[in-house]
């Protein structure tokens, strides 16, 4: 389902030290191929239910259990990409800050439902065939 | 021919953790441990020194070099991959000098000897020297070779992995680390090979949260690469470091288990017989000794560490093998401080329940479970933790600072006696007596039905208002309510935003929570595990706003949001729902009737809140309902799940199809309490623009004068008829002119994101000052009729 994302993370994120996912829930799937696409890369995915954390123990991704509305900054830092799919729109604000403290950038997958609250100037539309792919806040310079 | 190294092997025992340039760091950990008498494989290393006399002894360094010089700075991983196997093919080739390979073999005959086994079977694994360096993702790139036997297949593999120096992967890592490749060499270790019964790892720093005051054990059964591939669900221990209690065991279904191959002498996958699959392959006992031994070994090399462990059945009894141990290099690299005080500023929820008598409080906790005990073990402010109470518990019960039980409902004895007391106090928790330890500190707090592990500052700190907050805020002839997607939030929503009750509950991460396709949870008889958890979150919603509405929308993912999920490509795709445009296609309330028995699912937990937890605030409203029939439908099935209405149960619709607009007055006399604009869907349809095609998004806009009309159609109606307004789109959130334009036409409420409620409440309150302003001015003018279908657009 998220086949488009992970290319789209793998060819614009070629060159990034660490990505981590927010938010893992019950598929753990894409950061799985974002990391076989990014072997030299550092995937980390979170999750504030312990219990997914723990289904999504595998070798190739390390899961951790965070709270993004009172995040463990260490568990970030030097990540170059923060991504959540699907997010629950109150977590939003949440994922703003803590990729603007990081300085990293912000790439959102919501379900249909919530997508117009991305309708503003500061978030950018991906698509990929027309069909949107996700909202894209680029991390702020200087 | 030049002299060969002092030492081409080195036995484990002669091996220390200072060794890593001669043997690598695997070697030197397992030498360390050897030394320390922990119980490791016996074996050997073949040094780094002989892989550097082997290189000079063939004369293929300067072939390597020039090889990898081709491929240096390439950003084509094709090169890499050719340099490598040209590389790798030419240490392969060429024969291994005799006085190494004559070492190697006479040591392998010396184990032989040592184990009583000829031929014995032996594990043959890289060490890379420079796998010590900062950056652990060094480690691990080179090969391993498990049952080995006989001398010349251990030379042959000794070879191979050499060879896996040079790995594609381990080239461009050297590349990109700037890291010269003629500075790392390789040893190789060789070790008996352990015939598992069992093995896994143990963490002496919990891996998912970072807890240095447990030790994490996963096993499986077999050989560990099935764990360490990630092909299977371990079993988990969860071991206490000050106790050596488990707190916490997880033995779950292992189907496969990776076992030695005696035939090929490889190693191969099975299944694991039935009558082993669901049973622990670890005992209770064997656990608590692997936690005790990682205790030691991380006491050892005084930093945390992740120790892989074999477990052997031999004639005499087990023997419990490390088969390596390395420093962990996560949570370490956090610096994560030992929470000695055990104030937390996070919350770490540990159990939930009912909340039966308000409050909050934190302190000890004492898992008591009959009152004779809890004459020895309660003090004054305890938290008791017991299954159930009767009157025999009322004299320990008055001295409780709080009591949580693991049944019962709000009207049990619990729930009576401590409402009576005062004390707060949470029922229905389910495993507390489990989960919540005797001596631990704990915050209950009963508002939520919730315990948080520790003393959680910010819920016993005396509520203040939150910065953003106006002291203020203004009250509203236009209710203003909020969109929840989760419900864990809605408590803190509540608090902090005001809001007069949620106008949008949104169910869909409730299901996204469940995690599974909701036919294939009932075609796995789980459909119950649906209604618990939507009920639950529901529950956790209703609670905090109550005695306020809460408007619950029915499930409305699209199809293809369906796919994510376990059993979504077998019940959308393969059953055909996942059309060219989704958000056009097989959802709403269409979906409710043609699969009702999913649609009852969410009617139950609806009932079950109701009813069971007694919050009847709870609404319902059906999302993109396209013609009367199915409405009628749909209303028909939850009056047979006995959601009729009435007095206190409402029934709304959302207005997101044009149908339903020009319909509005046959859906009133249907019977509808309330409606609820849906714009985002609503423009789509009026302005014929799919809001998922980004190539016409600049002309997208609920401002259109043709939505506003529909939009005023319907308030007329509506208020006519006495049938509630609001709006839960995302219109009045981007556009303020739309709250403006929605209080004029006499919306009843609208419902906003949480980060939009006070703004809006603010903006409708200025906006009801000038409407009455307006009027006030109008009583002195003559009034004209401002037509019947042209919405006011604000001035």
């Amino acid at each position: 389902m998220f086949e488009n994302f992970s290319d789209y993370v793998a060819e614009n994120y070629s060159h990034t030290r660490k990505i981590v996912e927010v938010g893992v829930g019950h598929r753990i799937d894409v950061a799985i191929q974002v990391k076989t696409r990014l072997p030299d890369a550092e995937v980390v995915v979170t999750d504030n239910d312990e219990s997914w954390v723990r289904a999504h123990r595998t070798p190739k991704v390390k899961a951790v259990v965070d709270d993004v509305s009172n995040p463990k900054l260490a568990l970030y830092e030097g990540a170059e990409l923060i991504y959540s799919l699907h997010p629950p729109v109150e977590l939003v604000p949440s994922l703003v800050s803590l990729a603007n403290l990081v300085g990293a950038d912000l790439l959102l997958v919501p379900v249909t439902d919530e997508q117009e609250v991305f309708h503003g100037s500061q978030w950018r539309r991906l698509t990929k065939h027309g069909r949107t792919l996700g909202w894209l806040l680029r991390k702020k310079k200087g | 021919m030049g002299r060969p190294p002092e030492d081409v092997v080195l036995w484990l025992e002669n091996v220390r953790k200072d060794d890593i340039s001669r043997v690598g760091g695997k070697c030197a950990n397992l030498g360390e441990l050897t030394a320390k008498g922990v119980h490791v494989p016996p074996g050997f290393a073949v040094t780094a020194d002989a892989f550097r006399h082997f290189l000079d002894e063939t004369k293929i360094e300067d072939v390597i070099h020039k090889t990898l010089s081709n491929s240096n700075g390439s950003k084509d991983p094709r090169q890499y991959e050719e340099a490598s196997q040209e590389i790798r093919k030419l240490i392969e080739s060429v024969q291994m000098p005799a006085d190494i390979s004559d070492k190697v073999r006479e040591a392998y005959r010396e184990l032989c000897k040592r184990t009583n086994a000829d031929p014995v079977l032996v594990a043959v694994r890289s060490s890379a020297t420079g796998e010590d360096l900062p950056d652990a993702s060094f480690a691990g790139q080179q090969d391993t070779y498990l049952n080995v036997k006989g001398e010349d297949q251990l030379v042959h593999y000794v070879q191979k992995c050499w060879s896996s120096l040079y790995t594609p992967r381990a080239i461009f890592y050297r590349e990109e680390k700037g890291f010269p490749h003629e500075k790392v060499l390789i040893s190789v270790g060789v070790q008996k090979m352990v015939n598992s019964r069992c093995s896994g790892v143990a963490f002496t720093v919990d891996p998912v949260n970072g807890d240095p005051s447990k030790i994490v054990i996963e096993a499986t059964w077999g050989l560990g690469e099935a764990l360490v591939a990630g092909h299977v669900n371990p079993d988990r221990f969860i071991i206490d470091k000050g106790t050596f209690h488990i707190v916490h065991k997880d033995i779950v279904a292992k189907s496969i288990e990776h076992v030695p191959n005696r035939e090929t002498g490889l190693t191969m996958q099975r299944e694991v017989p039935v009558e082993r699959r669901s049973a622990p392959c670890l005992t209770d006992d064997e656990a608590i000794d692997l936690a005790k031994l990682a205790l030691d070994i991380e006491d050892h090399y005084g930093v945390p560490q992740d120790i892989e462990f074999a477990i052997e059945e031999g004639k005499t009894g087990n023997a419990v093998y490390i088969v390596q141990s390395r420093p962990e290099t996560f949570w370490s690299k956090m610096k994560v401080p030992v929470d000695e005080s055990t104030h937390h500023l996070t919350r770490i929820m540990v159990v939930q329940g009912l909340p039966a008598s308000p409050g909050l409080h934190a302190g000890r906790a004492k898992v008591i479970i009959s009152p004779q005990d809890a004459g020895r073990l309660m003090k004054d402010k305890d938290i008791l933790v017991t299954r159930m109470t009767n009157p025999d518990w009322v004299p320990y019960m008055k001295i409780a600072g709080a009591i949580v039980t693991e049944d019962g409902g709000t009207t049990c004895h619990a729930a009576i006696v401590s409402r009576e007391m005062g004390i707060p106090c949470i029922v229905g928790a389910r495993n507390a007596t489990h989960l919540l330890q005797t001596g631990s500190e704990y915050t209950v707090d009963a508002k939520t039905g919730l315990v948080y592990r520790g003393l959680v500052e910010d819920i016993l700190r005396p509520a203040t208002p939150v910065q953003h907050i106006p002291t203020v805020i203004p009250i509203t002839s236009t209710k203003i309510y909020v969109n929840i997607s989760l419900p864990e939030l809605a408590e803190k929503v509540a608090r902090e935003t005001q809001a007069d009750g949620v106008g949008l509950l949104r169910a869909e991460h409730m299901m996204l929570s469940v995690g599974k396709h909701p036919r294939l949870l009932i075609e796995e008889g789980g459909g119950q595990k649906m209604v618990d958890a939507f009920a639950e979150g529901i529950r956790r919603v209703a609670t905090p706003f109550a005695p306020k509405p809460v408007v619950y929308r029915c499930l409305d993912f699209k199809p293809d949001e369906f796919l994510g999920l376990p059993g979504g490509e077998k019940y959308e795709k393969e059953a055909g729902h996942v059309g060219p445009n989704p958000l056009l296609g097989y959802r709403g309330c269409f979906r409710y009737v043609k699969e009702p028995d999913i649609f009852r699912l969410e009617c139950r937990a609806i009932k079950k809140v109701r009813e069971e937890f007694k919050l009847t605030n709870v609404n319902v409203m059906l999302p993109f309902v396209r013609t009367l029939e199915d409405f009628r439908n749909a209303k028909k099935i939850l009056e047979e799940e006995g959601l009729k209405r009435g007095p206190d149960f409402k029934l709304w619709i959302m207005v997101e199809v044009p149908a339903t607009v020009l319909l509005i007055d046959k859906f009133v006399q249907e019977g509808i309490d309330g409606i609820s604009f849906g714009t985002n869907d609503l423009t789509m349809l009026i302005l014929g623009i799919d809001r998922d095609d980004a190539s016409i998004q600049e002309i997208y806009d609920e401002r259109n004068l043709a939505v506003l009309r529909a939009m005023s159609h319907v308030i007329r109606v509506c208020r006519d008829a006495g049938v509630t307004t609001s709006i839960c789109g995302q219109a009045p959130s981007n556009h303020p002119e739309v709250v403006e334009f929605l209080v004029r036409e006499g919306a009843v409420s609208m419902s906003v994101n949480p980060d939009k409620v006070i703004e809006t409440k603010q903006l409708v309150a200025a906006i009801e000052q000038k409407l009455i302003l307006e009027g006030m001015r109008s009583l002195r003018e003559t009034s004209k009729d401002q037509g019947v279908l042209e919405p006011r657009w604000p001035k």
